[in-house]
């Protein structure tokens, strides 16, 4: 069974959602460059096990993260 | 109808005769011509059978006496200035409180006038279709906010969302309740609750939920930037109300006090805000 990546992004519509075969270099490439466009806009970047068990800040795009999270920056209030 | 504007200067220029026969000085024999057509807007006259040089040949079904005696007054070379103006000023509040004459309107006037209310009622519909689409895309966002949500939170956190608004998140170092709009609040020990406020830097273009997915995500992996970030505010005592806000947002009953037992156990985090 293939295993996808998941990638989900916070936006105007509630989020975004791409699914992609990190075996698959164009659409690593593609997610990829989606990725380092939202960083560069802000987003902070998860990965997180789907089960919701373990996850991490992301310093880099990882496409074997399993299941990726972009949220955008915080600001105190 | 006269338009304001019309009325108004009509009023500005009457104000201007007015001044001139209220004085003493003055003679209608030589302004009987100019205030003619102000003297029958006054009294509703047709126009038609009225003499404006002397009040005995004045006719209007519609003037009050005062009116009578006062123009009459206006058009006499000697005339009582204290009589005058007592009745000047009963015709001059009979003309700025009745209502503008309206005018009569040629065909194409009429006909532009229905365009214009028909463009405005267009224009009225537009923004309320507009206004209710904003509104179903807000709602639709929301709710997939609402998905993802449930995706991180498992159903029964979820579930307990949507009845108190605020969701029970463990962090690395404290437990926290987050609410919609940024509001959290930190347990931190010894029955103390600490007021938080941190949100999504441009949180009105998101739905409520993903302000709240924001800051769970950031509680539950990057916890030492999401308390650099956010502004402290109120410390206080957590009461038994407070307990029972935290219950319902999903703590375990029992969780609270092993938490806060597990919380006075452990060292000073060295933040400067603990307590």
């Amino acid at each position: 069974m293939l295993n996808l990546t998941e990638m989900r992004w916070l936006d105007e519509t509630g989020d975004m959602k791409i699914a992609f075969n990190p075996d698959n270099k164009d659409e690593v490439e593609a997610a990829e460059t989606q990725f380092d466009d939202l960083v560069e806009k802000g987003y902070t970047a998860y990965a997180a096990e789907k089960d919701g068990s373990q996850g991490k800040k992301m310093k880099k795009f990882d496409p074997k993260a399993g299941r990726i999270i972009l949220v955008p920056k915080l600001k105190g209030g | 109808m006269a338009t304001l504007s019309e009325y108004a200067m009509q009023q500005q220029a009457a104000d201007g005769y007015w001044k001139q026969w209220c004085n003493p000085n003055y003679y209608t024999t030589t302004a009987s011509t100019t205030i003619e057509p102000y003297w029958s807007s006054w009294c509703q006259d047709t126009g038609t059978a009225a003499n404006y040089t002397t009040a005995t040949y004045y006719y209007s079904t519609s003037v009050a006496a005062e009116n009578q005696m006062a123009y009459a007054n206006w058009c006499q070379d000697s005339y009582n200035a204290q009589l005058q103006n007592a009745y000047n000023q009963a015709v001059r509040y009979q003309y700025y409180t009745q209502p503008a004459p309206a005018p009569k309107l040629t065909a194409e006037q009429k006909e532009a006038i229905k365009a214009a209310r028909k463009a405005d009622e267009a224009a009225r519909l537009k923004a309320q279709k507009r206004a209710f689409e904003l509104r179903k895309k807000k709602e639709a966002a929301e709710e997939k906010a609402k998905e993802m949500l449930l995706d991180l939170i498992g159903e029964d956190l979820r579930a307990d969302y949507e009845r108190t608004g605020q969701v029970y998140v463990q962090g690395q170092r404290h437990g926290y309740i987050i609410k919609g709009y940024g509001h959290v609040k930190r347990i931190e020990g010894n029955g103390k609750i600490r007021e938080l406020c941190i949100h999504l830097q441009e949180r009105h273009k998101f739905p409520d939920t993903d302000n709240v997915i924001a800051l769970l995500m950031a509680l539950k992996y990057d916890e030492e930037r999401f308390i650099k970030t956010a502004n402290k505010h109120g410390l206080y005592d957590l009461s038994h109300y407070e307990e029972k806000q935290l219950e319902a947002a999903g703590m375990p009953k029992d969780g609270l006090k092993t938490r806060l037992e597990l919380r006075v156990a452990a060292p000073t985090l060295g933040e400067g805000i603990a307590a």
